[in-house]
């Protein structure tokens, strides 16, 4: 692994040149309208969707105040209440010149809009327009004004499809971050719901939201997060993808260390856990940490459902994580290595399924298991229309005529359709192509020393799962290092009144999570014998 | 860095480098599932019956019970000097690789149990590939004949005698099955002796049960059977005992998991006898040697319960009285099994129930003094039979149909 990092370290940071003009260092607002007009459209040159209007009486004198925006960001409705505001204010007075103070706060008064900011640098009038303000500027005056109407064309709340649930709330993120932390804002109605913000990437500029509860994360954790984040220096953020391979703890590691979600009830729920969410314009999947490695087999919904039901599958999850990981590789240790650990009714079978086979299991599973995901991968790439056609041409050339010509052995099909299906079981998609990966890894063992290349394969992982944290916390918690408290929310979920605490080691100052003492007493019940009784 | 290129190089080639060594795929065993052992010290014949696995296959290339035209096992033989010699051999005439993982039952030849079986059981204690869990049997002829037989219906011979010696373990409990490491541990005690089922082919025309014709037949005029219990002692077999004898041996060797037995109604008013059958659901024996003033005595004291299967008993089995009368004749038929197993012990003078081992354990002074002529010992000792027997359900009939049938017509 070492080797592997010398080469994908950078030796030295080069610092990046800057020639975007936001990040420049600020120069204040011409107070000539005109002047300022040109440098607008010098910096912003001519895009369709820049919008410069001036409020002119006639053609050829330009008026005292004129708006700039872009076309998309920004909503229809109240900018045209904006105008027309404006207008009224324009033909009411014939000079602003005389007070700049005091024309800038009348015009303050004047305009139907909550948020109003006052910019004095040439740079935040340009950041401004590109985030989706309206900036007013008055001729004369060394400040704009501007104006949050955001809006334009974005996507409804729709329900999450990467994380779908039976019973629980159908609403994912969007892209838009305001939308998604409103969404979470209504769950957590509670003023300990804080939030940091940044803008990252030079020409992005991709607003990045640090959101935490005070007192029940990790103050640590937190100035970790956030050094993390300041630390990034690069041109573009476009998805939480990228800024997870910026900040994660063991970037070599093929184990993700951070959660990634499309659901506020997730979000909301691991912010009461002591969790961060790092939430970032652009991308409806939302980031987690710390995280440990059991949180990747849990599903929102095990906490919706009754916890009988979820404890049974939690441990069919971890079943399925431990079939997708192994099947394969055992079954080519068990039928290459030692058949004696077979019934004998079961190698007959398995024999003479193998009869006139041409290869050998290794090569006969690897081909089966590449197909596969061959297969998978055209299916999520494919056009949908034609999404059919794919499963009829991968069920039956993997299914059944690779069978039947004798390529494969039917025990094969079932081998690799099965830790397929398995593989789906997990929740989280990070975690099952972690284990799409390993899994030829542990086969190559298997086929070269059978059960001992499955051991010695698997060993250095443990190792490395013990080794391995996410912001400080163990991956292995609460398995290793074992710690009690925290087995009510591991392969089982306990029911609510039991849930006590919160998660030792993740959690910061405050523990407690509800109220001692709470199972559920029935004070209307009765006895059976009383009811004639009452009726005499 | 250069280093480091280099160890992790020679850690991958070095894993790619052990090249699937010691694997071997399905396709290339030759899953033995009996084996048979013929001959004598320095001459030994192993005969392999090797299961072929594309004769087993369901319909899956279409040609629906393929395993009627050919035949599911192969068997054949080679000789050697030694038993692993023979089996070395064995690839200048077979294609794969002879594996006895799976093997279910060993047959051993009448003529080398007759010359004795240490080196058989040398072999399968010294290689790991053989299981000492194998079940042992000895064959009435050469083995080599026996295993060439099919025992229809099922498709593998070598399955089907392991499954019969299962299934007389656990309803008939006659021939009580044995495995090698059993065996050597009998051979090896203080008694010395252990019994080994017998497996004969009874009827004519064996020739019919070597081809795979018999199974479109409904009937054959040949078949396997259990015929008797082979008598090792020290080795070497020295009689046979019948079937009643061994179920003596049963007995006494606490081996009886269930049976059936019939007994005769005494009060029954008509000359012909009325025979009753009582199935044993559990069976207990306890059989400890007691030092006697002069020699030693077996106490043995068994514990049976079980049904009434059969009645043709005139008396009602809903009584109590009745059923106490039943139980009584219960307990003498078992008593008089038992008796017929001591008696062989006694004539053979071979400690088939492994009293010395239990004499050795509680009296190790009197053994060390005694053992040269325990077996005279052994025939002078006496035996106290005690048994209870209780029928705990007299079936859902109550009067016997034959009793029934008298009452309507003496009206």
């Amino acid at each position: 692994m070492h080797w592997m990092k010398t080469i994908l370290k950078p030796a030295k940071r080069r610092p990046l040149k800057n020639t975007n003009p936001i990040t420049q260092t600020p120069e204040p607002i011409n107070s000539s309208l005109p002047h300022t007009l040109t440098l607008l459209h010098k910096i912003l040159g001519d895009s369709p969707d820049f919008i410069m209007r001036n409020f002119s009486d006639s053609p050829s004198e330009p008026g005292p105040i004129a708006i700039c925006y872009i076309e998309g960001l920004i909503e229809q409705n109240l900018l045209s209440d904006l105008m027309e505001a404006l207008i009224a204010e324009q033909a009411s007075k014939t000079s602003f010149t005389s007070d700049v103070h005091s024309t800038i706060n009348a015009l303050k008064q004047k305009i139907p809009t909550g948020n109003i900011k006052i910019i004095h640098a040439e740079n935040q009038m340009i950041a401004a327009i590109l985030a989706g303000n309206v900036v007013i500027l008055v001729d004369g005056v060394q400040v704009a004004l501007a104006a949050s109407i955001q809006g334009g064309i974005r996507r409804a709340v729709e329900e999450p499809t990467t994380q779908t649930v039976i019973r629980g709330p159908k609403e994912g993120f969007t892209e838009e971050l305001s939308t998604n932390i409103t969404l979470l804002r209504r769950k957590l109605r509670t003023p300990d719901l804080k939030f940091a913000s940044r803008n990252i990437g030079r020409y992005t500029q991709t607003r990045v939201v640090l959101a935490y509860i005070e007192g029940l994360a990790q103050p640590e954790v937190i100035e970790e997060a956030k050094k993390r984040l300041e630390s990034i220096d690069t041109d573009s953020i476009l998805e939480s993808g990228y800024i997870e391979e910026f900040i994660q703890d063991a970037p070599l590691s093929p184990f993700p260390t951070l959660l990634n979600t499309e659901r506020p009830d997730t979000v909301a729920g691991s912010l009461l856990d002591g969790q961060i969410a790092i939430f970032i314009d652009g991308t409806p999947f939302v980031l987690l940490a710390p995280v440990t490695f059991i949180k990747f087999f849990h599903s929102s919904e095990d906490y919706y459902q009754r916890y009988d039901i979820s404890s049974f599958l939690r441990i069919i999850r971890l079943f399925s994580f431990l079939i997708a990981l192994l099947l394969p590789s055992l079954y080519i240790a068990i039928t290459t290595f030692h058949q004696e650990m077979l019934p004998t009714t079961l190698l007959i079978t398995l024999a003479s399924q193998r009869e006139g086979t041409p290869f050998p299991a290794l090569l006969e599973a690897l081909i089966m298991e590449l197909i596969f995901e061959v297969i998978r991968e055209a299916g999520v790439r494919m056009p949908r229309v034609i999404g059919p056609a794919i499963s009829i041409v991968g069920a039956l050339v993997i299914g059944q005529a690779a069978v039947q010509a004798g390529l494969v052995s039917a025990a094969m099909v079932i081998v690799v359709s099965f830790t397929a299906i398995s593989n789906f079981v997990i929740p989280s998609f990070n975690m099952a192509s972690t284990v799409r990966l390993i899994r030829f890894f542990l086969m190559l063992m298997a086929g070269m020393l059978g059960l001992f290349g499955i051991l010695a394969g698997l060993i250095p992982i443990l190792f490395h799962l013990v080794a391995l944290q996410s912001f400080g916390v163990r991956y292995l918690t609460p398995f290793a290092p074992f710690t009690k408290s925290n087995m009510k929310d591991f392969f089982i979920r306990v029911p609510w009144w039991a849930m006590k605490t919160r998660p030792n080691g993740i959690s910061g100052p405050n523990k407690t999570r509800q109220a001692p003492h709470q199972y559920p007493v029935n004070s209307a019940k009765k006895e059976r014998c009383d009811e004639p009784n009452k009726q005499k | 860095m250069r280093r480091l290129w280099v160890i992790s190089a020679v850690l991958i080639i070095g894993s790619l480098l052990t090249g699937c060594g010691s694997r071997i795929e399905l396709n290339e065993l030759g899953i033995t599932t009996a084996t048979g052992i013929d001959g004598h010290k320095g001459e030994w014949t192993v005969t392999y019956q090797v299961i072929v696995p594309s004769a087993m296959s369901s319909s899956l290339g279409g040609s629906a019970g393929g395993g009627s035209s050919q035949a599911a096992v192969h068997t054949f033989s080679t000789q050697g000097k030694t038993i692993r010699d023979a089996i070395d051999i064995s690839n200048l005439e077979n294609p794969r690789k002879l594996y006895f993982a799976h093997n279910n039952v060993l047959v051993i030849g009448k003529e080398a149990a007759e010359a004795g079986i240490e080196e058989v059981i040398d072999n399968y204690f010294r290689n790991p590939d053989a299981r000492e869990t194998v079940k042992v049997l000895v064959a009435d002829r050469k083995a080599r004949e026996l295993l060439m037989q099919l025992i229809p219906p099922e498709k593998i011979p070598g399955q089907a005698l392991s499954k019969i010696l299962q299934k007389d373990d656990q309803t008939g409990s006659f021939y009580p099955s044995i495995s090698i490491y059993e065996l050597a541990l009998k051979l090896s005690s203080d008694s010395g002796a252990a019994g080994v089922p017998e497996v004969s082919i009874v009827g004519s025309d064996r020739e019919t049960l070597e081809s795979s014709d018999i199974f479109k037949k409904t009937s054959s005029k040949a078949n396997l059977k259990l015929s008797g219990l082979c008598i090792f002692d020290r080795a070497r077999k020295v009689k046979t005992l019948n079937q009643k004898e061994s179920l003596g041996i049963s007995w006494l060797t606490n081996h009886v998991k269930s049976n059936t037995l019939s007994f005769e109604d005494e009060n029954a008013k008509n000359a012909e006898k009325a025979l009753s059958s009582f199935r044993i659901n559990t069976a207990k024996v306890k059989v400890t040697p007691v030092k006697g003033p002069l020699h030693f005595s077996l106490e043995v004291k068994v514990k049976v319960a079980g049904e009434l299967v059969i009645s043709n008993s005139e008396e009602d089995p809903a009584k109590t009285n009745n059923i106490k009368k039943m139980q009584q004749q219960v307990e003498k038929v078992i008593e008089q099994q038992i008796e017929e197993g001591w008696k062989t012990v006694q004539k053979l003078q071979i400690d088939l129930v492994g009293i010395a081992d239990k004499i050795h354990r509680k009296y190790p002074e009197y053994w060390k003094e005694n053992r040269d002529t325990w077996p005279e010992e052994l025939s002078r000792m006496d035996i106290n039979i005690d048994v209870q027997a209780s029928i705990k359900r007299p079936g859902l009939f109550q009067k016997s149909f034959s009793s029934l049938l008298k009452s309507k017509s003496d009206q």
